[in-house]
């Protein structure tokens, strides 16, 4: 299951490699940021987390982290054709 | 030069033949096309150069049949669920030098020709050639034909859905197509359906007319899995993140959720702060909950509802407190890729109903006020198509419902 994610702006390099490190040490199987090459404060503060079978764990341990400003389990979304 | 005769079969004459079930071969349909009406079109074929014949009121199938066998398909279609005005109504395409008078005098002398005439000219003007054009009920009921519409060419729209079908000879080209590793080819055929709404090429002979001339810029966010229903986040959140960087004026969002999403709700946000207009399906779930479906529900992005042939609410349409304005939503024809997929085996033309349908209509009235005022914000574009859109019947003299908003869109209204 896929997990979102927004760092704080003001989170520092090192503030946000802690949290990443945390996930990769608590089961996540992949992080990876949304926007890995643009320059953009906001757009670099994206990240998307696959969480495997742990979602709510990982889901917790995300929101309760001062660097974390959002985290919410990815949103569904279909076409409208009927 | 090319010239047109408007037909109308004795619809008695194809009646035995429209009877015959879709079921049965088309050779057992052929032979009940009745000589009255064959003999005419093997007439003009031999001696006036007919090049086609086409219904007016119903849509042919793409058929590999020998052209005096696809003659007299076109005829079977022109009758078969049409209604009574409009059964057995045909356009012959031949060249113009051969239309006489005497050559129309040898057609209406059959027993099975009511009338032929040729084309009026009014005709030629405001069907153009878009052979499909005249089963767009949409493009009227937006004003489409009365409005002064600019050229939207230097206006870039993006469509973040199933992608497109490049190789449809009714669209342009796309001049971004991002597909996230999926492939550049559309199996769902939805964003294929959705690009044709909005821009499908104008008088060129094919098809169907697209409401604007804009630039259409493509973002694959649907996987070709047709066991998977719903979009890839990840690749959905990237475009639109992307769509103003690249330039993108305006963003059709024919798609929906009943999550709300703050990092989806912030990305609009940054979006629509760099001048991007997002216009996006109320919900097709009416008759299931009605719930708010997201992103249409979203601060500052235009949402809307669908409208029927009759300008009532669409059944299934979605209504709420965030509705700006409605679109035409039912049996809205438009183009489908070439090819047949696992999800899909209609081609190249269908209709089809949703919000999602509806919703392109508005995407393109937006690129039209894009282009008619290039200095236009998202929340004036927004304005002005609400505040030019037309009441519908069912509201009662309000201005603004939940069910409508705050009505039809009104091109010639919003395009002075």
């Amino acid at each position: 299951m896929e997990l979102q994610l927004k760092f704080k702006e003001s989170a520092s390099d090192d503030a946000r490699r802690v949290v990443l490190d945390k996930l990769a040490s608590q089961g996540a199987r992949k992080v990876a940021p949304l926007f890995p090459d643009s320059g953009d404060r906001y757009l670099k503060s994206l990240y998307t987390v696959d969480a495997g079978d742990d979602r709510a764990h990982l889901l917790g341990l995300l929101q309760a982290e001062d660097a974390v400003e959002v985290a919410e389990p990815a949103m569904r979304r279909r076409l409208l054709a009927h | 030069m090319p010239g047109r005769v408007l037909v109308r079969f004795e619809t008695e004459a194809l009646a035995e033949a429209a009877a015959v079930p879709p079921s049965s071969s088309v050779e057992t349909r052929l032979e009940r096309v009745p000589s009255s009406v064959s003999e005419p079109l093997t007439f003009l074929r031999r001696n006036a150069g007919l090049r086609s014949v086409e219904p007016v009121f119903a849509t042919m199938r793409t058929t590999k049949r020998a052209p005096a066998e696809r003659d007299r398909l076109a005829t079977i279609a022109s009758v078969r669920n049409v209604d009574e005005i409009g059964a057995g109504v045909a356009v012959l395409d031949l060249p113009d030098s051969k239309i006489t008078k005497s050559l129309l005098k040898k057609i209406n002398a059959s027993t099975a020709v009511e009338v032929a005439e040729r084309m009026p000219a009014r005709w030629l003007c405001a069907a153009a050639t878009d052979p499909k054009s005249n089963l767009q009920w949409g493009l009227p009921a937006i004003e489409y034909f009365r409005a002064n519409r600019p050229s939207a060419a230097k206006v870039l729209v993006g469509i973040l859905d199933t992608g497109i079908d490049t190789t449809h000879p009714d669209l342009p080209d796309p001049a971004i197509y991002r597909h996230a590793g999926y492939g550049a080819r559309d199996p769902v055929g939805h964003g294929t359906h959705v690009a044709g709404i909005i821009g499908a090429l104008t008088n060129n002979g094919v098809g169907i007319t697209g409401v604007c001339d804009c630039e259409l810029a493509s973002w694959k966010v649907f996987p070709d899995d047709p066991a998977d229903p719903y979009l890839d986040s990840t690749a959905y959140l990237r475009a639109l993140g992307e769509v103003a960087g690249e330039g993108v004026k305006v963003v059709n969002l024919s798609l929906g959720g009943t999550e709300h999403s703050e990092i989806e709700a912030g990305l609009f946000a940054r979006a629509i702060s760099h001048g991007v207009t997002f216009v996006a399906a109320m919900g097709n779930e009416f008759e299931e909950g009605n719930q708010t479906s997201y992103p249409a529900a979203y601060d500052d992005v235009i949402s809307v509802g669908a409208v029927d042939e009759t300008r009532a609410r669409a059944r299934f349409s979605n209504t709420g407190k965030h509705i700006d304005v409605s679109a035409p939503g039912t049996n809205i024809l438009s183009t489908l890729p070439t090819t047949k997929s696992a999800q899909r085996s209609e081609t190249s033309y269908a209709a089809w109903s949703g919000t999602s349908m509806a919703t392109p209509h508005v995407t393109a009235a937006a690129a039209l006020l894009v282009a008619g005022k290039p200095s236009r914000t998202p929340a004036q574009v927004a304005t002005r198509l609400r505040k030019t859109a037309s009441a519908v019947p069912e509201m009662g003299g309000s201005k603004w419902t939940e069910a409508h908003g705050c009505g039809l869109i009104d091109l010639r209204a919003a395009l002075p």
